[in-house]
């Protein structure tokens, strides 16, 4: 049986978003269709707004609504300490975690050779106009522990560096909560390379 | 339904669903196939570091011969491609390019254990110190020539004369080297230096080439040739040019 065409068009469209196939589709659309109207248009009004409302930072190319973001007006961070970040949702992560005070520099990607993906497709020159204002002192490189976020974090350093500024990458190794024999050769030799004074 | 057991090199990933990924293996029984990972994202899978490009792998692949997709079960590392990947830029960039190299080779489905077996040795050697982009041309060279797109440095390919201890002269009509009687060349022109590197290449194993140095004109020319047989440049070798180029101006 076919669904009438308003069922089968919302399940078309939602089997677009990532993560969503026929089924799961068709679950939001039955969950949907046991709601309330209010509930319905409250739902389609944010989805309509959002491209409207949400733009990237003008200074570090986070998500926000506003100009320039909550965290690049915030008067209690410090200027000196930048960390850059893959992803936009990288930041809420790190923010999540505490402990850092610094500011963010999104470069929306990494430099993905199999994908085509460059440094001009990165938001890199931002980062070297802010580090070139001279008021950082230090780069934290946050990318992710693959080939690509080692090469995008590889390449960062080499240009960085010769501005003056202390470039650092993230530590890597066993993740809170698991067990060292479930850890890969990889892993723990770069957990043991990173070990610390106790 | 036990599984098939086999070496493999991790070519590429892709994301699958919210917690999955598409690996493309290069299989020294089975030449090129793909799998899925199930539960490959996330920070607890179970495959780690193993499916990082050019990670040299013992896999354990479900389903039946000839699938389109197999499922990937056991999937332990042999040798992992990241470690010294990431030495310096110009080597964490080559092996992209290393890897859409042996994909775009790759025929799926059929086994073809010389270009296993060279893949594996070049890694071998630039762990072992060798430079990336000598190996890069290494890989080139005899990729070409194991799919019998390498002309013969020896002889003209117009009149098959035996060709003297001199430079090359390429012409792209005659898809190969000629002699002065045959015409005159209509692409590149590989110098004494460039056909002896060439030698070397086509007689010694890659870790014999450590410290060679490859001339310049190498590179057009392996490039040329690939583009021509398929089609298309290859995207990371673009990234590759571009982000080296960025990185020291």
């Amino acid at each position: 049986m076919e669904y009438p065409p308003p069922i089968a068009r919302l399940i078309d469209e939602l089997r677009r978003l990532p993560g969503i196939g026929p089924k799961s589709g068709q679950r939001i659309a039955f969950h949907l269709l046991r709601g309330t109207k209010e509930e319905s248009h409250r739902l389609a009004a944010l989805i309509a707004a959002l491209l409207d409302e949400v733009r990237t930072c003008g200074r570090c190319n986070a998500f926000t609504d506003r100009e320039i973001c909550r965290i690049c007006e915030d008067p209690v961070r410090t200027d000196r300490i930048i960390c850059v970040i893959e992803e936009p949702h990288s930041l809420v992560t790190i923010e999540k975690a505490g402990g850092f005070h610094g500011r963010y520099h999104v470069l929306h990607g990494t430099i993905a050779p199999l994908q085509g993906v460059g440094p001009e497709q990165l938001r890199i020159q931002g980062l070297l106009d802010r580090v070139r204002e001279g008021i950082v002192e230090e780069a934290i490189l946050a990318m992710s522990p693959t080939v690509e976020g080692e090469a995008t974090a590889i390449y960062l350093a080499k240009i960085l560096k010769p501005l003056g500024v202390r470039v650092t990458r993230i530590a890597t190794g066993i993740p809170v909560g698991s067990e060292i024999e479930w850890a890969d050769e990889v892993t723990m030799a770069r957990a043991l390379e990173g070990r610390r004074e106790y | 339904m036990p599984p098939i057991s086999s070496d493999a090199l991790v070519l590429r990933t892709n994301k699958l669903g919210e917690t999955s990924k598409v690996v493309v293996l290069l299989t020294r029984e089975r030449g090129k196939v793909r799998a899925v990972a199930k539960g490959a994202r996330g920070s607890r899978h179970r495959y780690h570091s193993a499916l990082e490009p050019l990670s040299e792998v013992r896999v354990g692949l479900y389903g039946r011969h000839g699938a389109d997709l197999y499922r990937l079960g056991q999937c332990e590392l042999i040798r992992s491609a990241y470690v010294y990947g990431g030495r310096d830029l110009e080597t964490a960039l080559t092996f992209s390019y290393y890897a859409e190299l042996l994909d775009a080779f790759s025929p799926e489905g059929e086994a073809d254990e010389k270009a296993y077996r060279l893949a594996v040795a070049v890694l071998q050697s630039v762990e072992q110190g060798a430079s990336s982009m000598v190996m890069a041309r290494y890989l080139e060279a005899w990729l070409l020539r194991l799919h019998g797109l390498y002309p013969p440095l020896d002889r003209c390919v117009s009149c098959g004369s035996k060709m003297g201890e001199g430079g090359r002269e390429y012409q792209r009509s005659a898809r190969g080297f000629v002699c002065g009687r045959c015409g005159v060349a209509s692409g590149l022109s590989l110098s004494a230096e460039s056909r002896r590197f060439l030698d070397q290449v086509f007689r010694e194993p890659p870790s014999a080439l450590r410290s060679a140095s490859v001339p310049a004109e190498i590179e057009p020319f392996h490039q040329e040739l690939i583009a021509r047989h398929l089609e298309r440049d290859l995207r990371s070798y673009r990234v590759l040019r571009d982000a080296l180029r960025t990185a020291t101006s």
